[in-house]
């Protein structure tokens, strides 16, 4: 049951809105000037959210836009953030296209959102292209195949079941999420001495390219997992035949040879997509002169759009103009199988472009 | 309250920051949802710092001693006040000390036909009656609770005459007595305010100070103002005119709890005023102050 204070404000609040009954004489010099007050307050508000974009809006068209706005519902907002997006949004649509006021109002919105993307943007690593990261990746795939490779010998009666009635179970260090704080010698210190020079990173970060890769298959990791394996993991009795043993070794040497190479495969190309703080707007005039034109300096004609601006949280003053490479980089985006280069590479430090999940 | 401190002014980020020294002032007063955003957290809204604004305010103000006033809270909402701000306030504390806090006596929040929370876009007067002063009172204890600090309620100005009253409260004045005396917490005494509604519905301001207990006056406010369509609007956006400087004499002369003097201005008008004209308004408060609150050199 409504309470007679909520009853009284829903009323008069609604009554001011022009959408219920006055709880109070609506024919008041009072009321209606609260009325006009409230209506002065909500276009302020909007005036003041998008002073920038509106500035070089003619007079009557910008309290024509304002007007609407406010008559939509708009300049409530509790919060000048929340207040300038949505006035931005209603915007965008209605200014000219093409127009300086336009582009300004990209910037603003390109802005708020890197502004707001720097509060929490950190620059990361590439995932999964630093060394230790590909190491640990092979590391894991050379288990698994060698768990796959043993489960399949024990299927196809390599094994004796009888003396080995079932596989013998995985010593925990076998599983990557098992795996100890300091990293078993195993197979990563041995897919280490075993890989190609030329594939292997070095020490100074640059990264395995796959045009690098020899067109002999590198030495064979397995013979040197093998060698390594942990007694744990291997079957106590070797109750395999010579013949057995060599095809097992064949079919896991080929695996762990293959999985290396798609990973390191991966660790090269990703799958590059645009920041979600980021943004790229275009200018139709020097986007100096567009700014200066806000403080009284003639308004700059409206040319093609050859001026791009990058926006991203990751930049020093969160905006920097826009290499004609980069802008062709974005209008591609997203893309599947970038190779990870110098200027992806800085890309990503700024938070232009993000690698996808 | 802590003491008597003096002349404070707002935290005005296009002001130069020489304004900000202990020679022109002797307290801060910052409204933090200035440099807040709203922001959806784990499916529900959170005022989060702006961390730019947040920072530059911090290292401006940071060595004067600092008093927050709200304005977003609507503590008088039937249906609620706006709790985002005191999450904020919450972080507020921890992060930035404050001596007491301040909220303005009004709504600004409704529940539309559908029970959908509505802005009514301009703060509004509550109506004279038991149950808003229950209402308010309540929340006024909570929130002095909550931060251990005085919270202090601001008398609004507006211009609707006509509001629905119990006689038993009487009017805007009776009602904020009640809110005192049931939660315990203090007033923010807007002289601008109370000038600007005896202007407008033709009443006495030094009269009507006479009938208000002065004793749990923690904190005055002073601004300009000025007229619109036959009203005398508190505008902040000029000089503080000369009868409200009156009432400022008066008041202080018979408000022992009082611990400071705050000059508002908007920001927009803050130009037209110049950073010369607010320093001559922060100047004239603090002569006025040193009357009652003589320092030891006012003395020697």
């Amino acid at each position: 049951m409504t309470s007679p204070l909520a009853a009284f404000q829903s009323a008069l609040g609604l009554a001011l809105m022009g959408q219920d009954t006055c709880p109070i004489d609506p024919e008041s010099e009072g009321f209606r000037f609260t009325a006009t007050v409230r209506r002065s307050w909500c276009e302020g508000r909007a005036t003041i959210a998008a002073r920038t974009v509106l500035a070089l809006v003619p007079e009557v068209e910008r309290r024509r836009l304002v007007a609407e706005y406010v008559d939509a519902g708009g300049g409530l907002a509790m919060f000048f953030p929340s207040e300038n997006a949505a006035l931005l949004e209603f915007l965008a649509p209605r200014l000219p296209d093409p127009s300086h006021a336009l582009s300004l109002c990209r910037m603003d919105q390109a802005l708020a959102r890197a502004r707001l993307g720097a509060e929490v943007f950190a620059a990361r690593p590439v995932p999964n292209r630093d060394r230790r990261s590909v190491l640990a990746c092979l590391e894991h795939e050379a288990w698994g195949c060698l768990e796959t490779a043993m489960v399949e010998s024990f299927v196809d009666g390599h094994i004796d079941s009888e003396r080995h009635p079932r596989v013998p179970e995985r010593h925990p260090r076998a599983r990557p999420e098992d795996r100890p704080a300091q990293t078993p010698t195993l197979p990563f210190g041995l897919l280490r001495a075993s890989r190609d020079p030329r594939v292997e990173p070095e020490d100074d970060g640059k990264r395995a390219r796959p045009e690098d890769r020899p067109t002999q298959t590198p030495g064979p990791p397995f013979d040197l997992l093998r060698a390594s394996r942990d007694p744990r993991v291997e079957p106590k009795d070797d109750v395999r035949k010579p013949k057995d043993d060599e095809k097992m070794d064949r079919i896991v040497r080929d695996r762990i040879d293959h999985q290396a190479w798609g990973q390191i495969e991966r660790s090269v190309r990703c799958r590059i997509e645009r920041g979600p703080h980021a943004a790229l707007v275009w200018f139709h005039a020097d986007p100096e002169s567009v700014l200066k034109a806000l403080y009284g300096r003639p308004v700059p004609p409206v040319g093609d759009p050859t001026y791009p601006l990058l926006f991203a949280p990751g930049l020093p003053h969160l905006y920097r103009a826009a290499t004609a490479e980069e802008v062709a980089f974005w209008t591609r985006l997203p893309v599947d199988d970038a190779m990870v280069d110098t200027t992806i590479e800085r890309l990503l430090a700024e938070g232009v472009i993000v690698e996808a999940e | 309250m802590p003491g008597p401190l003096g002349v404070g002014f707002g935290c005005v980020p296009m002001l130069p920051d020489a304004l900000y020294t202990p020679d022109l002032l002797d307290f801060v007063e910052i409204t933090p949802e200035i440099f807040h955003r709203e922001a959806i957290v784990e499916d529900r809204i959170e005022l989060v710092p702006d961390r730019r604004q947040f920072d530059a305010a911090r290292r401006r103000c940071g060595n004067l001693p600092v008093a927050v006033h709200g304005v977003e809270l609507s503590i008088g909402s039937a249906h609620g006040m706006y709790e985002p701000c005191l999450t904020m306030m919450d972080r507020l504390r921890q992060e930035w000390p404050f001596l007491w806090y301040s909220e303005h006596l009004h709504f600004q929040t409704f529940l539309d036909r559908d029970g959908k929370v509505m802005n009514a876009g301009v703060p509004l007067p509550l109506p004279a009656t038991e149950e808003a002063a229950q209402l308010v009172a309540s929340r006024a204890a909570a929130i002095q609770s909550r931060y251990g600090v005085p919270f202090l309620l601001e008398n609004p100005a507006h211009y609707l005459a006509d509001l629905p009253a119990d006689p038993d409260i009487g009017g805007e004045f009776g009602l904020m007595d009640r809110i005192v005396a049931l939660s315990g917490c203090g007033r923010l005494l807007d002289l601008h305010n109370l000038y600007c509604n005896a202007v407008n519905f033709g009443f006495d301001p030094k009269a009507a100070l006479t009938r208000i207990p002065l004793d749990r006056v923690g904190e005055i406010h002073i601004a300009g103002g000025s007229w619109s369509d036959g009203f005398y609007m508190d505008g902040h956006d000029g000089r503080v005119p000369e009868p409200v400087w009156e009432l400022l004499e008066l008041t202080l002369s018979r408000a022992p709890w009082i611990t400071g003097v705050v000059f508002e201005v908007l920001e927009e008008f803050v130009k037209r005023l110049g950073a010369d004209g607010i320093a001559r308004e922060l100047e004239w408060a603090r002569i006025v102050w040193r009357r009652y609150h003589p320092q030891p050199e006012d003395v020697a």
